[in-house]
């Protein structure tokens, strides 16, 4: 008899002989029979391993169907005689609402800035947070922004009161002069990303804060190329965007970086073909990005022949407006429950 | 800056068969940032010619008609029109349901007018934004074809390009710029309209005097009187192609400046020559303080800084910012002097920053102009003031350029710009992309090929990397394959890495797990409010040139914003709700030398407990909960060595204990002061409790060690004792703890009550000890002794008996 045609007359006897379970002692000896360690399964599961290769999946599958069934026939007839009910106790009523408390959440922006640095942390690079409070040296002319450079228009700065302190003083318009800090105090290799906070003097609308998130991003050794660059920003943004979602580079400028791109990535609320958010043009633009200026590296100290590097920045509230559907700029910071809730 | 594509095409060519679609792509794709894209036909979609047929008196309103209309369709449409000219027989532009009207924006919708029903609009030319003229509606040709689209009538076929000019792109500011860029995408080279101009017997140096003072700015100047011009409107093709670019036309005069400076880039200012007072130019630098009147009408603070066209009484001019009115263009106007000259970069920026005036011209001048464009420029417009305004030209043009730009030369290496992008360009494939936008290969230097600069590029292209960009940019990013190969394990991570960023996480999920919201405020405070609690009124910083009163200064503790959130929140969604929140974040501090951060995190509850239900009835949170919560956190962080002192103080009701480790206070826990919760106009009892993160990682991240666990069982003994209601709990517990040694593994309060029948002013507290031992078993005997020992001490010291 072939091992499957056994099993099959297995079944049958095991269903026969689960009919006359009627006690404790009948229930052990269905139980010698079949499931104990000499029983009929372990002969079965025994002669199995010498069933030739072509047949083992169907015969496999056949032996667990008849494990389970007998284990099961066992566990309710166990259960019966217990005096168990498959009904639940009807004394307390279990349908009422089980003790709580409040969800907890995270903040809609912590988690993009905890999503972002986790993608980069994951390829080497650490974290560093600076001041908030950044002097103009850092801010700006280490970054290749000088005094009267009109792309200091680009940021309208908050100066802080900086009575009796040797130098003017100004909340940090964006992140890059983290990148400063770092270079300052570190040799190459630098991996490094800088989350925070940023402002801008302008009026808060739904469009605008006046305070916002940045992260930047810094890479500096020998021989980093823009193909790097490429590679590395298209790697975070298949992390955070998803696969299927296209990312093209075009020059754009910034004082601090030479060659500058700006990255775009395909609309994901109309996948790239054109809607009002991504004002048909089928393209979001998510960051600002370059090969750190070799007049940066001067500043610092770095010999430019030496070391190559790119840097990138993007912001987190606009992206988050679009990614969610976010009508107002200004949810993010009022910190309604039923909005924080969502998230 | 807008660019007109029919513009653009006087100068090159693009193939027909390129979409628009295609063409912006390109346009992307060389570094054009086009912010908006309109089309012109597009915007006129629902606009037909059509058939006024019939006109008569609206029966309610007196100004209005009721018109019948046939525009080619089926029937013949009812318009209410309310303008006077409007009549049978005209030929007019019809607005269709669903027509957006370009002035305003607003579209046309079937309605009833003063009951009277109109299914569709009858336009002016200003609602066209084709002129201001509202006197009436536009009238058509006679000829003109019922049911033409009325872009097709009027030729409307161009797309204007809104383009975002980055800082370092001056010459992309005028069609000229754009046209060459687009050009290097088509391999074609931009064609610059010729100049004829037929000049006068006079010269132009016996007209008038230019001398330039302030020689360190104002590089170049040149000047040209054109006499018995005749001020008019412009022709329509140039009233059309300022309105293109969005701008208003006014005469042919300042049309034709305006025009020259959108093609050329180089700002033009003309003068009334016959206001030019001893008809003598000199550009010099104003005096502090000097007031003038500029073309717009408003009075102007000078400064030294300022650059002046003056004559000979005065200023007539901010030089490269705007024109005087003590000089401008009148419609009496007969003879004109026409300005066109260099200013340097950084000094129209200073002024016009200074002065808070940005115009077309200073736009341009502080990107820098090219300087080979100023005599152009001005041929340029001086053929086209001869074309438009008749008028004679004097003879050559006056033009003062002292020292002569020398060109620009830049040596970029093969080896360098391949190691720059990761590309494996040679030699002839650099040189090939660099002369597309006009770079001159002119030499090798050993490894080095050198470009020559083209004029309108010099203040961007200036060393190596600048070119390496520009061999980039026309190589295409996207033909660059992206790459990431690199080793990851080389950073320098511990020297700079930020522990409090990872405390924060983990800060983060334990306290998500409780249930608390995390929030997010803005550190920009109100300063008035922070003086009213701070404790150091010196300790606030305050911004030099804030917006708005509510943020004037940096935030001196973390429960303001807070407050705010509670408050909101209680106002949003109920007073009944559960407010359970956190934040992480910095506060800031004056200090004499410096300004200080520190990271904080608060922890906010006010209103109804969550977790009680329907099982346990309602009630609010207390003191006891937040403490809890803060004791949690702590041994969250294995940091069970702290030790609480309670006080009251100026931002606490009643309660406020600082925490504190080996007698350092990482933070604190109180109840919030009735005063300060009024601010935020919050009625419920609010309770937080800040950390001091800085102070309290420096606690953390002890290297743990296994500590042995007793094989021996434990004793449990109870003790319900008699106390005075002023004994503290802390007091009595201090005492067992003090009063059993080391045995003692585990103190537990199990109950408290006051009662009359224990006695006035007294209360009852009971505890569980949980004795055991290391080594052996302890006896009944052993475990006694400490209890005795207990109550001795407690008796002795706090007059706490044992509960009979």
């Amino acid at each position: 008899m072939s091992l499957l045609d056994r099993i099959d007359s297995i079944r049958s006897e095991a269903e026969n002989d689960s009919v006359n379970i009627s006690d404790e002692k009948s229930l052990e000896e269905y139980r010698l029979k079949y499931i104990s360690r000499n029983g009929i399964l372990n002969d079965l599961f025994e002669d199995f391993k010498k069933v030739e290769k072509e047949i083992k999946g169907k015969v496999g599958k056949s032996l667990n169907e008849l494990k389970i069934s007998i284990q099961s026939v066992y566990d309710e007839k166990k259960s019966a005689l217990d005096g168990k009910s498959n009904q639940p106790d009807n004394a307390i009523d279990y349908t009422l609402p089980g003790r709580t408390f409040n969800k907890g959440t995270k903040h809609l922006i912590n988690q993009a800035i905890d999503d972002i640095t986790s993608i980069f942390e994951k390829i080497g690079f650490e974290i560093y947070e600076g001041p908030e409070i950044e002097d103009e040296y850092h801010n700006f002319d280490a970054l290749n922004t000088p005094d009267y450079h009109p792309s200091r228009d680009m940021q309208d700065t908050f100066y802080v009161d900086s009575k009796g302190k040797d130098k003017q003083y100004l909340l940090r318009t964006h992140t890059s002069p983290g990148q400063v800090r770092i270079m300052e105090n570190t040799k190459p290799p630098i991996r490094v990303v800088v989350p925070g906070k940023c402002y801008r003097n302008e009026a808060v609308s739904a469009r605008s804060l006046a305070m916002f998130h940045q992260v930047e991003g810094l890479y500096v050794d020998k021989k980093v190329t823009f193909k790097e660059l490429k590679g590395t920003l298209n790697y975070f943004a298949r992390e955070f965007f998803g696969e299927n979602l296209k990312t093209r580079l075009r020059p754009s400028f910034f004082p601090f970086t030479e060659p500058s791109a700006e990255m775009d990535v395909e609309c994901f609320l109309c996948n790239g073909n054109g809607c009002r958010i991504c004002k048909y043009t089928g393209w979001l633009e998510i960051l600002g990005c370059g090969m750190v200026d070799p007049k940066v590296f001067e500043i610092i100290g770095y010999d430019p022949e030496e070391y190559s590097g790119f840097a990138f920045g993007m912001g987190i509230e606009r992206t988050l407006l679009v990614k969610y559907g976010i009508p107002d700029i200004r949810m993010f910071l009022e910190n309604d429950l039923r909005f924080l809730k969502q998230f | 800056m807008k660019i007109s594509l029919n513009w653009v095409k006087e100068y090159i060519s693009v193939p027909e068969t390129e979409s628009i679609d295609a063409l912006q792509d390109k346009m992307i794709s060389t570094g054009l940032d086009i912010e908006g894209v309109e089309n012109e036909a597009g915007k006129l979609k629902n606009f037909v010619v059509g058939e006024v047929l019939e006109k008569i008196k609206h029966p309610d309103a007196d100004k209005l008609s009721l018109c019948k209309v046939n525009v080619g369709g089926e029937e013949n449409l009812s318009i209410v029109c309310g303008a006077p000219n409007v009549d049978a027989g005209q030929k007019v532009c019809v607005a269709l349901i669903g027509a957006i009207i370009p002035n305003g924006d607003f579209e046309i919708k079937k309605s009833k007018i003063r009951g009277q029903l109109s299914e569709g609009m009858i336009c002016s030319e200003k609602e066209l934004n084709m002129s201001d003229n509202h006197d009436g509606i536009m009238v058509l040709d006679p000829k003109a074809k019922i049911g033409e689209k009325f872009a097709d009538y009027i030729k409307a076929n161009d797309v204007v390009f809104d383009i975002g000019i980055t800082a370092n792109r001056g010459d992309l500011f005028s069609h000229f710029g754009v046209a060459r860029e687009i050009g290097a995408l088509y391999n074609e080279k931009i064609k610059i309209p010729e100049i004829k101009i037929t000049e006068s017997e006079k010269p132009t140096t016996e007209l008038i005097k230019i001398s330039i003072e302030a020689n360190d700015v104002c590089k170049r100047f040149t000047g040209r009187v054109i006499s018995n011009v005749t001020i008019k409107e412009s022709p329509e093709w140039l009233k059309k192609r300022l309105r293109s670019v969005g701008l208003n036309p006014k005469n042919n005069i300042v049309d034709i400046t305006n025009y020259v400076m959108f093609e050329t880039g180089q700002p033009l200012h003309a003068f009334d020559y016959d206001k030019i007072n001893g008809k003598e130019i000199i550009v010099k630098k104003a005096k502090d303080g000097d007031k003038f009147m500029t073309l717009d009408g408003k009075e102007r603070v000078l400064n030294s800084e300022s650059l002046m066209i003056c004559d000979a009484n005065g200023y007539t001019g901010i030089a490269g910012v705007m024109g005087g009115k003590n000089s401008e263009i009148s419609d009496n106007t007969k003879n004109i002097f026409l300005e066109s000259a260099y200013f340097d970069a950084v000094s129209i920026r200073k002024n016009s920053k200074k002065l808070g005036l940005m115009t077309d011209a200073s736009q341009r001048f502080e990107r820098g102009v090219d300087i080979n464009m100023v005599k152009y420029a001005s041929e340029r417009a001086t053929q086209l003031f001869m074309e438009l305004a008749g008028g004679n030209v004097s003879k050559e043009l006056y033009d003062v350029y002292p020292e002569k730009f020398e060109i620009v030369k830049v040596p970029v290496r093969v080896s360098k710009t391949n190691d720059v992008l990761g590309t494996e360009l040679n030699e002839d494939e650099i040189t090939g992309l660099l002369e597309k936008i006009e770079f001159k290969f002119t030499d090798k230097e050993s490894d080095k090929l050198i470009f020559e600069v083209p004029e309108f590029r010099r203040l961007d292209v200036a060393r190596e990397i600048d070119l390496i960009e520009e061999i980039a940019r026309i190589y295409g990013y996207d033909n660059i394959e992206g790459e990431m190969n690199f080793n990851i394990n080389v950073t320098n991570a511990a020297n700079y890495g930020s522990r409090i960023f990872k405390l924060n996480r983990e800060i983060t999920e334990y306290l998500t797990g409780r249930g608390f919201n995390q929030i997010l405020t803005n550190p920009l405070a109100e300063e008035k409010l922070l003086k009213k609690f701070a404790e150091d009124n010196d300790s606030i910083i305050p911004l030099k040139n804030s917006i708005s009163v509510e943020m004037d200064s940096m935030r001196t503790g973390m429960i303001y914003g807070m407050l705010k959130i509670i408050g909101f929140n209680f106002n949003n969604s109920g007073k009944d709700i559960s407010l359970k929140f956190f934040e992480s974040g910095r506060i800031f501090k004056n200090t004499e030398k410096k300004f200080k951060e520190e990271d904080r995190l608060i922890i906010a509850m006010s209103g109804k407990k969550d977790s009680e239900s329907i099982f346990d009835g309602e009630k609010n949170f207390d003191f006891f909960d937040i403490k809890g919560e803060a004791e949690m956190f702590l041994y969250k962080l294995n940091l069970e060595n702290f030790s609480l002192f309670y006080y009251n103080d100026n931002v606490s009701d009643g309660i406020k204990a600082d925490i504190r480790i080996n007698d350092e206070i990482i933070g604190e826990i109180y109840k919030i002061d009735s005063r300060l919760k009024k601010e935020f106009e919050i009625d419920q009892d609010v309770f937080a409790a800040e950390f001091y993160l800085n102070k309290l990682i420096s606690k953390t991240g002890k290297e743990k060690k296994y500590t042995e666990i007793s094989k021996f069982p434990s004793v449990k003994r109870d003790l319900a004792l008699i106390a005075d209601t002023g004994v503290k709990y802390d007091e009595i517990k201090d005492y067992i703890v003090k009063s059993s040694g080391k045995y003692l593994k585990k103190l537990n309060l199990f109950d408290i009550y006051e009662d009359e029948k224990i006695g006035k002013n007294k209360k009852s507290i009971a505890f569980t000890l949980e004795f055991s031992s290391n080594e052996k078993t302890l006896t009944d005997e052993e475990t006694g002794n400490i209890v005795k020992k207990i109550l001795k001490n407690l008796e002795k010291n706090l007059g706490v008996t044992l509960r009979a």
